[in-house]
């Protein structure tokens, strides 16, 4: 474990030498490392009404290294330390061990520091090879793999399905798999595969992808833990809004005759209005009825368990609509929001973000939700998060 | 910017014109500017955009690459924030790749008409497929000196049938070079809208020309667009196959 970090802080050290002196060795430096990342702070309150505030922070560096080794070669490793401070860290006394769970064949995650309301955590979220030559792509390591189209759900994303209130982790966690790419003009064809110790908790994908009548479509078959999994997806236009979708369909290995299959689909529509105003409206559908009222819903960014591409949202229908645009040149705003239709739940998310030079950037957030509960319609709870991000 | 680009390349490769004893009309002015552009197949160009707005100013660092009409690709390289994100245009189709969640875009057509990146450039900039020859009537209506270089001064009316935005263009095109140092455009109400200018020439790629074309929008004080070539190559020898999604993630 020591072997990594000492590796991340050699290369670390090394890069910011590069920068100093003007060498040979800084050429052939800059010509075959690359590093970049970005120091965030966020601050986080959360409260149902005035008199419970939670308070929590949470610091977070990433580091992003790549090394071309040849034309064809490149190796990236990317790093994320985060140290975690407040009360909801004194709250959560499982914090450290959820956080030392890594998903992937090897552990590359590590607690530094353990106390009660201070947690230091770095994982390795990226560490893969790229073999890249002609019309073939081929990858082997820790890596993103991502199969989805839209905006709001991926129900294609069988790798790493995201959820846009996770906004403070768009890289999401990796994926220890061996993908294989072969292109020719528009079209190509994949193979990625997540291996585990049997093809039950192992996802196993082909994706071809094929741009027609000015239309990009993908169709996909997979091994997907427990299911198999056939796919389609794509993202064209009607008129001039975007026009996007994506829909699978999971049927269980054990029950290949009957109907107990799940579908997981969503649309999408976008369209950018006079003075760059854009909008998405999506719609999601799972017809996994079991397990709509079962899934929590997540209202942090913190701890929050992984959601799947079979169930993107604890509700069998849910809405999305977003709107964004530029009030000045450096001061943008956002709202979104999701409504889950038979659980009659609203969750709404309104931020701003203003970037203050090329590397300064500050975003406040807001997080509320209302529901139903015992018929009565009320706020169920509210985050907000002021983020402060130096990106170099 | 692709039509910047290529108003700017209609004026390179433009041998010295002591063969022309004859006047040209308009229409040749503009073709010969034009024609040279089409001539040209690939180009690299690295270039700095600086967006200028009244209390606030951005750079941003591109390298670009251009096949022929329908193909070209971006890569931005500064700042940190963006760098690596990369845009692939095709003929009218535009994809956005995203490296931090590796993910390609394909963006949907009303976003051409918007701002790219915040600039005073539209997506539409990038990959416009109207031609200043085929699509306008072409006039010449005086002469101009800009920067100690005498100008024509031609009127560009678009043809009915073309699907263009302008109303009307006037283009100011250096006599003995051909660069097109000045283009105004104007709004279907003959308002002045935009004015392009393209000054500082220089020799590079082997060719001397114009590096510095500023893009200022009328109906908006203090606010303009810069961009500053850093080097540029011509025939580089890219072919089709260089542009496509997969190259996209590949681009260094």
């Amino acid at each position: 474990m020591r072997k990594w970090v000492f590796f991340i802080f050699f290369w670390g050290a090394l890069s910011a030498n590069a920068q100093q002196d003007s060498s040979e060795t800084t050429s052939w430096m800059k010509e075959h490392f690359e590093l970049n990342g970005y120091v965030k702070y966020l601050a986080s309150t959360s409260f149902t009404n005035g008199d419970n505030l939670i308070t929590d922070n949470l610091i977070h560096n990433r580091l992003n290294f790549k090394y071309h080794a040849s034309s064809s070669i490149t190796a990236f490793v990317e790093a994320r330390n985060r140290v975690f401070y407040g009360e909801s860290v004194k709250m959560n006394p499982f914090l450290s061990t959820q956080l030392k769970k890594d998903p992937g064949l090897a552990n590359l995650s590590k607690v530094w520091i353990d106390e009660k309301a201070f947690v230091l955590h770095s994982t390795i979220d990226r560490a893969y090879i790229r073999y890249s030559k002609g019309n073939w792509d081929l990858s082997l390591g820790r890596q993103r793999v991502n199969w989805g189209v839209n905006l709001a759900w991926n129900p294609n994303d069988l790798f790493n399905a995201y959820n846009l209130v996770d906004f403070d982790y768009q890289e999401r966690p990796g994926s220890d798999a061996l993908r294989i790419q072969y292109y020719k003009n528009s079209t190509s064809i994949q193979v990625a595969v997540k291996p585990d110790t049997s093809l039950n908790t192992s996802v196993a994908g082909l994706m071809l992808k094929f741009n027609k009548f000015n239309y990009d479509f993908q169709v996909l078959a997979a091994n997907y833990f427990t299911d198999y999994a056939a796919g389609i997806g794509w993202a064209g236009n009607v008129k001039n809004a975007g026009f996007k979708g994506e829909a699978t369909y999971f049927h269980p290995k054990s029950m290949v005759a009957d109907t107990s299959g799940i579908v997981s689909a969503s649309i999408t529509f976008d369209y950018v209005f006079n003075h760059g105003i854009y909008v998405n409206i999506a719609g999601l559908y799972n017809s996994n009825q079991a397990n709509t009222n079962s899934l929590p819903l997540g209202s942090t960014v913190f701890g929050r368990e992984p959601l799947s591409a079979k169930n993107l949202m604890p509700a069998q229908f849910t809405s999305f609509i977003q709107a964004s645009g530029a009030i000045t040149p450096a001061l943008s705003a956002s709202v979104a929001m999701f409504h889950l239709f038979e659980r009659d739940i609203t969750f709404y998310m309104p931020s701003l973000a203003y970037s203050i030079n090329n590397s300064w950037d500050v975003d406040l957030t807001g997080q509320l939700y209302f529901g139903a509960i015992e018929n009565r319609h009320q706020n169920l709870g509210n985050s907000i998060f002021l983020r402060l991000r130096l990106s170099y | 910017m692709k039509t910047l680009i290529r108003l700017l390349f209609s004026t390179f490769l433009f041998l010295p014109l002591s063969m022309l004893s004859q006047e040209l009309t308009a229409k040749q002015i503009i073709e010969k500017a034009d024609a040279i552009m089409k001539g040209t197949n690939s180009t690299t160009s690295v270039m700095k955009i600086t967006t200028e707005r009244p209390k606030w100013s951005r750079d941003m660092t591109v390298k670009s690459w251009s096949l022929g009409d329908d193909l070209s690709m971006m890569l931005i390289t500064d700042p940190p924030k963006d760098k690596g994100a990369a845009y692939l245009m095709k003929k009218k189709e535009v994809w956005n790749w995203v490296p931090s969640i590796d993910r390609t875009i394909k963006m949907p057509p009303s976003m051409m008409m918007q701002s790219w990146m915040g600039t005073d450039l539209t997506n539409d900039d990038l990959v416009k497929q109207s031609s200043i020859v085929t699509d306008y009537v072409h006039t010449i209506i005086g002469e101009i000196t800009i920067d100690g270089r005498l100008c024509y001064q031609i009127q560009l009316i678009p043809k009915e049938e073309a699907a263009v935005v302008w109303g009307k263009i006037i283009v100011a095109v250096d006599k003995t070079d051909f660069f097109q140092l000045r283009v105004e455009y104007y709004d279907e109400d003959e308002d002045l809208v935009n004015v392009l200018t393209a000054s500082d020439v220089r020799e590079m790629g082997g060719r001397k020309l114009p590096t510095r074309l500023e893009v200022t929008p009328m109906d908006k004080k203090g606010q303009k667009t810069i961009i500053q070539y850093i080097s540029l190559e011509f025939n580089t020898g890219i072919d089709e196959s260089f542009f496509s999604v997969q190259n996209m993630k590949r681009l260094k």
